[in-house]
């Protein structure tokens, strides 16, 4: 066929209707968001996600027990295979109870220190290849979680729910690009601790290393490593005084007389496996309510995102 | 539709749905320079060489739009460019090339880069990340390699989908 005839053919311009058709939903999703079609793909993948995960946890932790050496493996087996009889008739579904359990445990932990927080707790089922630092966990709208829900473990913040549909979520971590939070570097040692104010965010190039940046402190800051950073609140997103990382090193602004403090969080948002949603938490959102009033962004107020 | 194009598709989808399982499964494919492999890219190419341009295109679209879904991003985005690309090679691979592994691997490293490299400048250059030349270095580039080593397996793979069911269907 020859290549201008190829212009007029019937498949051409069902292909020029197709690329129109998917420009006009790019422009619809990213106006109006992506719920529908995000819900209509999480039918068919978030089960079968679901399962490979489990297979995979499971599969990891039978690789670590595999790397011990021959003698430990030997006694262990003989010891195993004495307490399997025992075992057997409560061997009920035991990984997931188990799992259940640890993620309740947690649970309780976080709910008796802050009685406000409502948590819902959540699973990773999935980390896509093509985005930085983000993963999709098994609980959506469905389950009460919603955009902007701050993300946590009893470690310390993960990040913030980022887009949601009805049975799973996508969470931002706070080593992703996107991230900016209100954080408070507690300083002054143990008899008299007192907070830095500044803004956690970061670049890929800390991201790598594991790193976020506390930025936007005083030239007379006391900041130090080793001090202990903490959300501050400000924003309306995160609650107050989450634990996020501790103060590995300060340094000078490359371009004003700020400094910065560089931090390692408290979780390792690459390999956590359980998390909790803050799906409601004294004063969330008042900050973002009050800037929206005054015709000012919460983010430019407080660096927290969105 | 015949009925054993029918149960191509199906497989089709089968595969794709399981692909971006394996792609997106933390743990399941070991990470190499920290980056794991974007498996519909090589999957779509494939599919597209052995089914007319439009069937091409409409996979195209659908591991596009699983793309997108992965990504939380705008939903169209690599919908667009995948489905256009496979269209593409549907049309070469009708008239122009011949369908063997090394066609497949060159469209592969061809449209892999040429997606990867979108995907960077849409999704990360315009969107003003910070150090956008360290990103494609150092995830953008190895992902690309990584993803192309996955070609020639979904390439046999749909090869012989094919076949086995285009006999049937003769």
């Amino acid at each position: 066929m020859n290549n201008n005839d190829r212009f007029h053919t019937r498949s051409f311009k069902i292909l020029l209707t197709v690329c129109a058709a998917m420009l006009c939903l790019m422009l619809f999703t990213a106006g109006f968001g992506g719920e529908a079609p995000s819900n209509l793909l999480s039918f068919f993948s978030t089960p079968m996600q679901r399962v490979g995960t489990l297979v995979t946890n499971n599969a990891a932790v039978a690789a670590r027990d595999a790397s011990a050496s021959k003698e430990e493996l030997l006694e262990e087996n003989a010891q195993l295979r004495q307490r399997i009889a025992e075992l057997e008739s409560q061997l009920v579904d035991y990984y997931d109870l188990k799992k259940e359990n640890a993620q309740l445990y947690q649970y309780l932990d976080m709910k008796e220190l802050n009685p406000d927080f409502t948590l819902v707790a959540a699973s990773v089922i999935g980390r896509d290849p093509n985005s930085f630092y983000t993963f999709t966990i098994d609980r959506g709208t469905a389950a009460g979680v919603s955009v902007n829900d701050p993300v946590v473990t009893d470690e310390g913040v993960v990040g913030w729910v980022s887009s949601a549909n009805s049975i799973s979520a996508v969470v931002t971590t706070i080593l992703s690009p996107d991230t900016r939070l209100g954080g408070m570097a507690q300083t002054g040692g143990t008899d008299k601790v007192t907070g830095e104010s500044g803004v956690i965010s970061t670049n890929l190039q800390l991201s790598d290393q594991g790193l976020i940046k506390l930025g936007y402190l005083t030239a007379e800051t006391q900041a130090e490593a080793g001090n202990i950073v903490v959300t501050s609140g400000l924003g309306g997103i995160y609650p107050q005084n989450l634990k996020i990382g501790v103060i590995e090193s300060v340094g000078h602004e490359e371009y004003d007389v700020s400094l910065y403090a560089l931090v390692r969080p408290f979780v390792d948002v690459t390999e956590v496996r359980d998390v909790m949603v803050i799906t409601s938490f004294l004063g969330q959102g008042e900050a973002m309510q009050s800037s929206e009033s005054t015709a000012g962004s919460a983010s430019s107020e407080t660096g927290e995102t969105p | 539709m015949s009925r054993y194009q029918g149960i191509r598709f199906f497989a089709y989808f089968l595969e794709i749905l399981v692909l971006f399982m394996v792609q997106e499964t933390p743990g399941l494919l070991p990470a190499v320079f920290g980056v794991r492999p974007t498996l519909l890219i090589p999957a779509a190419l494939s599919i597209a060489f052995f089914e007319t341009e439009l069937s091409g295109m409409a996979f195209g679209v659908l591991c596009g739009l699983f793309l997108d879904f992965g990504l939380g991003s705008a939903f169209g985005f690599h919908a667009l460019f995948l489905g256009a690309m496979c269209w593409l090679l549907g049309c070469l691979a009708a008239e122009l090339i011949r369908t063997n592994l090394l066609t497949a691997i060159l469209a592969g490293i061809l449209g892999i880069f040429l997606m990867l490299s979108l995907q960077w400048f849409f999704c990360y250059l315009l969107y003003g990340y910070e150090f956008p030349g360290y990103a494609y270095v150092r995830h953008y580039l190895p992902r690309m390699g990584y993803s192309l080593l996955f070609m020639p397996l979904t390439y046999y793979f749909n090869r012989a989908l094919a076949l086995f069911l285009r006999e049937r269907e003769d």
